[in-house]
């Protein structure tokens, strides 16, 4: 039987990964849907290419390269935006090819071959260790903690900026700090999909759960279970195929997509104010 | 204090180079009820933009209750221009409306508390739409929309009320409705509001003012023909055809 495969270690970790990555891509994907940062979330993922390299180069954990130059990536675009009023897809477009850039300039630099490159493009949810599943539990904690905190100002700022301008909160800082949110999100989610398919992740799950969501907090959850069904399925999926996981879970994602429009238009029920 | 709700002295507003508002001059007095009418594009929104601080002046001073507009304006409520956010956003009416109070909800973690919910319950009652609260507002129809945004901005017990052409996309029956609802209004705050629509000034304005990048005041709540020749350079009787006689004075054969 199929669930045998749970004795398994790498499994149960895999599993466990799966649904830190379902709660982080529930809760910081829905806020990227409604403040439309979909292109931006995919250009922090590629950008963390650049770390890898670093990483590399420097002989140190890609993994934490990643991590360290996503952050440095956020901060930077929100930094330049504000003070040089750039336009944020602008940015976005020149942050995804130089973090690429920057990436096969310094793996093409390091001598030698550079291992699990091919894991960090696509993700490989089946080889996580114990050590990083911690990480990334301690990741999803913080921004599970920060977004609970932070709910109705990141809800008012996503929603209105300008009246939240009038009202006086902090709006640069809370545009800033969901930056920072999406990057960590990205951490955490580049090992189980990788670095390409991680937009998929962030955006797919919250955008069905979106369709069936009358306030944030119920399409927080369900872009969680939408994004669970689709983690956790596309593991067993791809183990039982022997096809790559990242792979297996956003095309099963991409399904999930396709049959909610498939449901809307049976039903007749389009989100009302959709153009066209 | 007794000072002007509103005070700009030749105010100028420069944006991307062209001289959006030329040396105005505005006082609002508590109490009011302020209209000010203008053509598209004669600077309406930027003037209510510098009044909230949101835009710089790049001459004159603005003072709103005597002060900075950016320390003035959590006492400020505002109804901006029809759909300038997104309606799909994921809300309830009520989440909508408690979140026109988070400016005065102090901490760091600014959780809403039972007073906040009350206030957002009298806000959705006097809007009339507090049989709404639990829908989400991508369900409401345009002026139930229009609603909900005058509720978020009554939700903070504003002593100012800004308004930025609320009666566009509002049907008649509504705008009348609205029309009352301000003039109910009046006795608690000072309104101040903008339309490009002659039409929609009803008789209750106190002080009305016409904005073509300059602006045009007797002081008074009457439209004088020279005022609406100077901010719109056409003939009277073409603008004030269909209006009510008693917005406008007797002009000797006019209207």
């Amino acid at each position: 039987m199929i669930l045998s495969i749970l004795g398994f270690e790498f499994f149960r970790n895999a599993v466990a990964a799966g649904l830190i990555a379902s709660i982080v891509c529930g809760i910081i994907g829905s806020f990227v849907i409604v403040k439309r940062l979909v292109s931006l979330s995919g250009g922090l993922a590629h950008a963390a290419f650049g770390g890898v390299g670093l990483g590399y180069f420097l002989g140190v954990d890609p993994f934490l390269g990643a991590a360290g130059f996503t952050l440095a990536i956020a901060l930077l675009i929100g930094t330049i935006r504000e003070k040089f009023g750039q336009y944020m897809e602008t940015l976005t477009g020149v942050v995804w090819a130089a973090g690429m850039a920057t990436g096969i300039l310094f793996i093409a630099l390091t001598p030698g071959y550079a291992p699990e490159l091919f894991g960090f493009l696509f993700g490989n949810i089946l080889l996580i260790p114990s050590e990083d599943l911690i990480i990334m539990g301690i990741l999803a904690l913080g921004i599970l903690l920060i977004v609970t905190a932070g709910f109705n100002q990141l809800v008012a700022v996503t929603f209105d900026e300008e009246y939240a301008r009038v009202m006086n909160l902090p709006v640069t800082a809370l545009l800033l700090l969901l930056l920072l949110l999406i990057a960590f999100s990205v951490i955490v989610l580049l090992r189980v999909v990788g670095i390409i398919l991680v937009i998929a992740l962030l955006t797919i799950p919250p955008a069905i759960a979106r369709e069936y969501s009358g306030s944030m907090r119920s399409m927080m959850c369900l872009s969680v279970l939408a994004a669970a069904g689709c983690t956790i399925g596309g593991l067993f999926l791809s183990y039982a195929m022997n096809v790559p996981s990242g792979a297996t879970i956003i095309l099963l994602a991409t399904v999930g997509y396709g049959l909610m429009l498939f449901e809307r238009w049976m039903t007749g029920r389009r989100t009302q104010g959709a153009p066209g | 204090m007794n000072g002007p709700v509103i005070e700009l002295e030749s105010v100028s507003c420069l944006l991307s180079g062209r001289t959006v508002l030329d040396a105005v001059d505005l006082k609002v007095r508590k109490g009011d009820l302020y209209a000010v009418i203008g053509p598209n594009g004669g600077g309406k929104t930027t003037l209510l933009k510098v009044i909230l601080g949101l835009l710089p002046a790049s001459s004159g001073t603005v003072r709103v209750f005597g002060t900075d507009p950016r320390k003035a304006r959590t006492r400020i409520g505002y109804v901006p221009q029809y759909r300038t956010f997104d309606f799909r956003y994921p809300l309830t009416v009520e989440e909508m409306v408690l979140s026109g109070r988070l400016g005065l909800v102090p901490g760091l973690v600014r959780r809403f508390s039972e007073k906040d919910r009350k206030a957002a319950r009298r806000a959705l009652e006097r809007t009339a739409i507090l049989h709404l609260s639990r829908r989400p507002i991508c369900d409401l129809s345009g002026g139930e929309q229009q609603r909900a945004i005058i509720a978020r901005a009554l939700v903070g017990e504003p002593d100012l009320l800004i308004l930025d052409e609320p009666m566009v996309y509002v049907d008649m029956p509504t705008e009348m409705q609205l029309f009352d609802m301000l003039k109910a209004l009046k006795d608690e705050m000072t309104v101040l509001l903008v339309t490009h629509d002659i039409g929609a000034i009803s008789t209750n304005v106190t002080r009305v003012a016409c904005l073509n990048g300059k602006i045009f005041t007797h002081d008074t709540s009457e439209i004088s023909e020279d005022m609406l020749t100077a901010a719109y350079h056409c003939p009277v009787d073409l603008i004030a055809h269909g209006i009510p006689h008693r917005v406008f004075r007797d002009h000797g054969g006019v209207g």
